[in-house]
């Protein structure tokens, strides 16, 4: 059985990597940007 | 039309434990109990379709600007009821109908766990129902989006909680329910393409509604004055649920284009490896586009959104082009071994387009492809989607992909699941065969119309140009094009109405399959012109001319979408 | 048929036209991937880059002394600002925008931009130009507006039941504008 065939048959490694792409990249990348914004200097 | 020869071997423990009967259409097995959920899932389905229909059209003569249908309160009321019941319930109810059909009867297999399913069911609906009393309570006027701190009751949220649980479950019995006809095997090898498809909408579903916990349970907690919860950080949660859940219309609407091509026409898979390739590219990279809504917001740096708008490297676009060439292939295919060899384009003229699920298939995909997926990648490029962010533009956008693509699909397939499923004869053929057209003429017209008022800055989610009007702002065009977006909204509307009555119709009245034959010819899906067309070989019988010389034109104008909106954005003020 | 299960070994090459389509497609993506880090090489249309966080009622503030110091008039109770090149602050809230701004054509400005209350959208249009609005944080726009003109601030973000009427003002005068 070619392995490539074996990797689209593993239901569970795409459903990890299915829900572990977005939450990585869109999810935690996006909460990590939005939380290191610097606060607006007082005074200006 | 006995089809139990052939390739489709019997499992040899067909209807082994489970009550069962053979679908003498196609073969398959078919367990009785799943039939039950998968009928009160498409009859959910269709019911909140109306509500969403009902509540389309008064938000659509409203927009038409010079009919003014509805008072500006009662137009937010009606959109946010519009947008809740297409998007989220006539889809997701549709969807898990799919999911159970695709995990049991595909598969010759049983539905595990049918309570759990019927539970699901009973929770998405009394959220479904729950959602809806309070928006029209006037209880929860915030639009599909509901952004923070925009306030809705907390039973809004709360609905929305427990719809989101019952189709977390429903993905549950899906995944049990292939492990246990693996285990089984009831099946041999790998899942059937259509299995897979549905696979990767299904795992697009549970990352969906688990950014629906991150998004709402906050929400419900926020809106209760229990917590504090930052408006740009909620944004990017309700992406990572608002987004994908247009994504599991896209993989389940793809499946079912592979479905109803094989049951139209016979066409077979071009190149199995290809095609799970293309879902896999979905799976891994489509729900990165999530940012597409948060472009030009405050907070995101530029790295961040220009690798998520591109789904890394467009890798979940390049799924689109290929699901765009194989299926077209695998019908021209299909038709030239029937003997429609003439030219280029005979096969198309000869292919069945009385067969309302066929016209359906062929119009979604032209529709969802030329209009819907060019712009949708085109609008989401980081720097052009400055000049059409909350335009029109993206209600044109999202209508062609999600109205025009995954509704016409559903409603094409619809016309077997009555035969093969709900067992019932489609009564009035010869309204069902019209069907998709008047739906597809409707939708077009609409999303021109609204193309061409966004094309001129008008704003979505607006009910009345009033005070843009006072300042004589927006071109004459723009006002045809809002008239444009009436007329064709109301022609859907018609298309929708016989839908909803044919199926309804059929449903109550159809005599009981197979007292009669099917309205419409099944495709002899073994027997393609005596020729078997197996996958990625056989040279001559794999040519696809025809479709190749269409996902070309169909390049061209991606190209050429993409150099006006360069053109248009390079007119726009320099910024930074 | 996509309905039935497989060979049992499907792993096989592509045919000569899906590698050529999945060759030419893949090309036109990657070209279409690089126009977005390379267009700001190209033309000076780019998403704003410059954020800070900033609570309403310090907003409120900046807007207030901004409003005061370049102040030339009103109208319709809406205060009309005529800034030089530099910082400029603007807040939309339910629903209408904090001033009329009077800017000159060919020079730069910072528009500070935030809402203070919930989510709004700032569409200038009919040149159409849209940025989000979200509230406890500025979005910096640097902008150079070219055309002259008189030029409406709409809001495109759905901000509650007055959504439709926040219309609001933006003005830009040609280089020799105002006379001395």
């Amino acid at each position: 059985m070619p392995f490539g065939q074996l990797l689209f048959d593993d239901l569970f490694m795409l459903l990890l990597i299915g829900v572990a792409m977005p939450f990585i990249f869109f999810t935690i990348w996006g909460l990590l940007d939005i939380s290191s914004i610097p606060q607006l200097p007082q005074g200006r | 039309m006995l089809l139990a020869t052939g390739v489709m071997t019997l499992p040899s423990r067909a209807a082994a434990g489970f009550a069962s009967r053979i679908c003498q259409a196609t073969g398959l097995v078919v367990d009785v109990a799943a039939e039950k959920v998968i009928a009160a899932n498409v009859v959910a389905a269709i019911v909140f379709m109306v509500l969403g229909g009902v509540s389309s059209v008064l938000v659509e003569l409203t927009r038409a600007e010079w009919l003014q249908a509805m008072a500006p309160g009662l137009y937010y009321r009606a959109l946010t009821l519009h947008g809740m019941n297409m998007l989220i319930y006539w889809i997701i109810f549709f969807e898990v109908a799919c999911l159970y059909f695709g995990c049991s009867i595909v598969l010759n297999s049983r539905l595990v766990g049918v309570r759990l399913a019927w539970g699901a069911f009973g929770l998405m609906l009394a959220g479904a129902l729950l959602t809806n009393a309070t928006i029209l309570a006037g209880q929860g006027d915030v639009l599909f989006t509901s952004y923070v701190p925009l306030k809705a009751s907390p039973l809004f949220y709360l609905g929305t909680i427990l719809f989101a649980i019952g189709a977390l479950i429903a993905c549950g019995v899906f995944f049990a329910s292939i492990l246990v006809a693996r285990a089984e095997r009831t099946y041999e090898g790998s899942v059937p393409l259509v299995t897979f498809g549905l696979i990767t909408a299904a795992i697009i579903a549970v990352v969906t509604l688990i950014g629906g916990v991150f998004t709402y349970v906050p929400a419900f907690f926020w809106s209760l004055g229990l917590m504090n919860l930052d408006p740009e950080v909620y944004r990017l949660n309700y992406w990572s649920l608002g987004h994908p859940a247009q994504q599991i219309n896209l993989a389940a609407m793809v499946t079912v284009w592979y479905m109803t091509a094989s049951l139209t026409t016979g066409a077979r898979p071009l190149n199995e490896k290809l095609s799970r390739f293309a879902f896999l590219l979905y799976l891994f990279f489509i729900n990165l586009g999530s940012v597409h809504h948060l472009l030009v917001d405050p907070g995101l740096t530029r790295v961040f959104k220009v690798f998520n708008t591109s789904y890394a490297m467009y890798l979940a676009v390049l799924g689109s082009m290929i699901h765009a060439f194989s299926i077209p292939a695998a019908i021209e295919i299909a038709l030239r071994a029937q003997g429609h060899r003439k030219g280029l384009f005979g096969w198309l003229r000869k292919a069945p387009w009385g067969n309302p699920a066929f016209s359906a298939t062929i119009l979604s995909m032209a529709l969802f492809g030329f209009v819907g997926g060019t712009t949708g990648v085109i609008f989401g490029h980081e720097q052009i989607n400055m000049v059409h962010h909350n335009t029109l533009d993206i209600p044109a956008h999202f209508h062609a992909t999600v109205v025009a693509g995954t509704t016409l699909a559903f409603m094409g397939v619809t016309y077997y699941l009555l035969p093969l499923v709900l067992r019932r004869e489609v009564l009035w053929p010869r309204l069902a065969r019209v069907q998709p057209y008047v739906y597809a003429v409707g939708c077009t017209l609409h999303i021109a119309g609204m193309m061409i008022a966004g094309s001129y800055g008008v704003p979505r989610r607006t009910a009345s140009l009033a005070a843009e009007n006072a300042q004589h702002l927006f071109a004459q065009p723009a006002y045809w094009g809002l008239a444009l977006l009436g007329v064709g909204g109301t022609i859907a509307a018609v298309g929708g109405v016989i839908y909803v009555a044919v199926v309804v119709a059929s449903v109550l009245f159809g005599r009981q399959v197979p007292a009669s034959a099917e309205p419409f010819r099944l495709a002899p899906v073994h027997t393609v012109g005596g020729v078997t067309v197996t996958s990625g070989v056989a040279a001559k019988e794999h040519s696809a001319p025809g479709a190749l010389v269409l996902v070309f034109v169909f390049l061209a104008f991606f190209i050429l979408v993409w150099f006006l909106n360069m053109w248009r954005l390079a007119s726009v003020w320099p910024v930074s | 048929m996509a309905l039935s299960a497989p060979e049992r070994i499907w792993w096989k090459p592509l045919g000569r036209q899906e590698r050529l389509w999945v060759g030419v497609s893949l090309g036109f993506l990657m070209i279409l991937f690089l126009s977005m880090p390379l267009w700001p090489l190209i033309e000076k249309q780019n998403t704003p880059n410059e954020f800070y966080r900033v609570s309403p009622a310090q907003f409120t503030q900046l807007v207030t002394d901004f409003n005061a110091k370049y102040k030339v008039g009103a109208e319709g109770g809406v205060p009309i600002v005529r800034p030089p090149p530099g910082d400029v602050y603007l807040a939309g809230q339910q629903w209408r925008w904090s001033s009329i701004l009077e800017l000159q054509q060919g020079k730069t400005y910072r528009i500070h931009t935030s809402s203070l209350d919930v989510n709004h959208g700032l569409s200038i249009q009919p040149i159409d130009m849209n940025f989000q609005l979200v509230p406890g944080y500025d979005q910096v726009l640097t902008l150079t507006p070219t055309t002259t003109g008189d030029f409406a601030l709409i809001c495109n973000e759905f901000c509650g039941a007055g959504h439709h009427l926040m219309v609001g003002h933006l003005r830009v005068r040609g280089c020799c504008w105002p006379p001395a």
